[in-house]
């Protein structure tokens, strides 16, 4: 039975102290929004306790790697040869040391009072939930620019069981180590950089969910995703997450519970139905949105034939045929 | 000189590539230890999780330099191109994990090669092993025990990346193996389709020889043949994207046969080889989706 409960009261919370807490900021070959969404941060009213900024670029950045500042904020700057963003995610939690992630972007600029809104969420929660928050687009930062995966509600919400949509956002989500470790971490075979790149916050907040989490939507603790992405970049996008989703699905079928099968159909059939209302006007967004049922399929179909016997987290292992 | 007078070959490199089947490659390296002529080195990159310490302490007393290089890369043609870079002699064969290569092989391969030219790669028989496992396969075999030689544009992919002796002057001039194809890739085949298209497109010979026969060996199960299908449909399907240009309609006139040739065969093998028919289906939506994901994602990078 799902269940989408309004939340009251959390805009009303009184500033503290924060508890000790680790921000994870994963980043690839992106060096100056990455440095821009770590200014950001550093110029919050309240900062993390460390900062582990996980690099997976071609090149490392000394900026980064060399960065001091005079407010209370330990920055670790960790370059890694490894690629996909959940590969990412997981090295920051092994490499974090405080109880408390947080999880963002580096295509993000962040409000001052994001940090402490997000944190001081999760600790009124408890242990037993993960707090998400609003994503809004900045402004086109070229002609036609855009930003995917914003969520602009305001109105507060706390989601548990099966509520037929996913409601995590990966680039603006804090939680408990606990909270994480019980339920295995990031999926590293989905996410940007592998195989199927996207949806890891998706399967984290499914499994939590299953798990009996809570996913708490805190509007107050709202960040900006950059529009740095062209119009034409709606087509290769929505392969992208088209693949990735559709992994995810697959990850999940089965005869017997068809709750991920009524999701995969509902999707398709959703991006099916605004086709032709966008073709004329926004031809971008309708290709993105054909090319993503494409990609969802292909996603699915890859997945059931080559994932599905692990059926764990580990990382794919590719195979000389 | 002395090599030559030995044994009748010159100096020869043979790169075995291997990814966590210790037990296939150790077999595969003793099978070409039992030949009748041996490489002067034998280079086996291994991307195996952990190195295999009985192949790196390997020695032999045929004349013959083994040298074992374990690497953490991923990525058949990454491999492949590894072994390249590390080989130390001008003529350079490449074979698979999983075969075994008859007595007379290598002498047969290189002699070929040898007769070839240098603006030649050559290529031979590639037969199946009785199944070693219930309902066991083999992807890819190469049965024809008719000579042939191959220039210009053929219609069809010749080649085989896991049977093939070329010198490395050809390999500095057409580039190495396309690492975004290949086994262990995002397009997890057709790395040696590539090659071997670049390869014509240059001027450059394949000669099939019949002589040189090895075994591909049918040690998967009946449960890995629709994820094979999709393997090799991804890669066919990015190889056919990589090279689609409107101009030039080869390739696209390719793959449409590709598909069209499957799609008309398959009442037919529903009825006879209902498995094909599904690994025929599943195939053609890995080329479609290979093509597609090349198209949005590597078309601005040829």
């Amino acid at each position: 039975m799902p269940k989408v409960l309004r939340m009251e009261g959390f805009s009303t919370l009184t500033p503290s102290s924060l508890p000790p807490t680790s921000l994870i900021l994963c980043s690839r070959n992106r060096p100056k929004p990455l440095f821009d969404c770590v200014q950001s941060i550093l110029q919050g009213e309240d900062l993390p306790t460390e900062l582990c900024i996980i690099d997976q670029s071609d090149a490392q950045h000394p900026k980064l790697a060399a960065l001091k500042i005079n407010r209370a904020c330990e920055i670790r700057y960790l370059w890694t040869r490894s690629v996909g963003l959940g590969r990412a995610r997981n090295a920051g939690i092994a490499a974090a040391r405080h109880d408390i992630l947080a999880f963002t972007d580096d295509d993000v600029v962040v409000p001052s009072t994001w940090f402490g809104s997000l944190t001081r969420a999760l600790v009124r929660a408890g242990s037993r939930a993960v707090v998400t928050g609003r994503v809004l687009p900045t402004v086109p930062e070229m002609p036609g620019g855009f930003a995917p995966s914003t969520k602009i509600e305001e109105a507060p919400a706390v989601y548990e069981g099966r509520v037929g949509k996913d409601v995590l956002w990966g680039n603006n989500m804090a939680i408990y180590r606990s909270a994480i470790a019980s339920i295995g971490g990031f999926d590293e075979c989905l996410g940007a950089g592998s195989r199927f790149p996207s949806s890891e916050d998706n399967d984290l907040g499914f499994r939590l969910l299953e798990e009996g989490y809570r996913i708490i939507y805190v509007p107050e603790a709202m960040l900006y995703h950059r529009a740095w992405r062209s119009k034409q970049d709606h087509v290769s996008l929505g392969w992208s997450y088209g693949r990735g989703q559709g992994a995810y699905y697959a990850k999940y079928l089965s005869m017997r519970d068809r709750y991920m099968l009524r999701r995969m159909i509902w999707d398709i059939m959703h991006h099916v139905r605004r086709f032709p209302g966008r073709v004329w006007r926004q031809p971008y967004r309708a290709c993105g949105d054909a090319v993503y049922v494409f990609a969802l399929a292909s996603g699915g179909i890859e997945w059931l034939l080559t994932q599905r016997r692990s059926g764990d987290i580990s990382p794919g292992s590719p195979q000389h045929d | 000189m002395n090599y030559l007078a030995q044994t009748g070959l010159p100096s020869t490199s043979l790169i075995i590539c291997s990814r966590n089947r210790p037990k296939l490659l150790a077999e595969t390296v003793d099978s070409v230890f039992q030949g009748d002529e041996v490489p002067t080195e034998l280079v086996i990159i291994d991307q195996s999780d952990v190195p295999n310490s009985n192949l790196a302490s390997l020695k032999t007393d045929r004349p013959c330099e083994i040298r074992y290089l374990w690497t953490h890369s991923v990525g058949l043609s990454r491999a492949r191109n590894a072994g390249i870079t590390a080989a130390q002699h001008a003529i350079v064969a490449i074979i698979d994990d999983d075969m075994l290569v008859t007595p007379a092989w290598f002498g047969s391969l290189i002699q070929a090669l040898l007769h070839a030219g240098e603006r030649a790669v050559v290529t031979g028989r590639v037969l199946p092993t009785a199944a070693e496992v219930p309902g066991g396969f083999v992807p890819t075999f190469m049965p024809s025990a008719v000579s042939a030689v191959y220039q210009g544009r053929i219609g069809t992919d010749v080649l085989a990346g896991g049977h093939m002796a070329t010198y490395r002057s050809t390999l500095d001039a057409v580039g190495n193996f396309d690492e975004r194809l290949g086994a262990g890739a995002d397009f997890p085949a057709a790395d040696d389709n590539d090659l071997g298209f670049r390869m014509l497109e240059l001027g450059y010979r394949i000669v099939y020889v019949p002589e040189a026969v090895l075994y591909h060996r049918a040690w998967r199960g009946k449960g890995e043949y629709l994820r094979i299908r999709w393997s090799y449909g991804r890669g066919k399907g990015g190889f056919y994207s990589k090279y689609l240009s409107l101009l030039d309609p080869y390739m696209l006139r390719r793959m449409s046969w590709d598909i069209m040739h499957r799609i008309f065969l398959f009442p037919h093998r529903l009825c006879c080889d209902p498995r094909r028919a599904c690994g025929d289906l599943v195939y053609i939506a890995g080329i479609l989706s290979g093509a597609t994901q090349w198209a949005l994602t590597h078309s601005k990078n040829r």
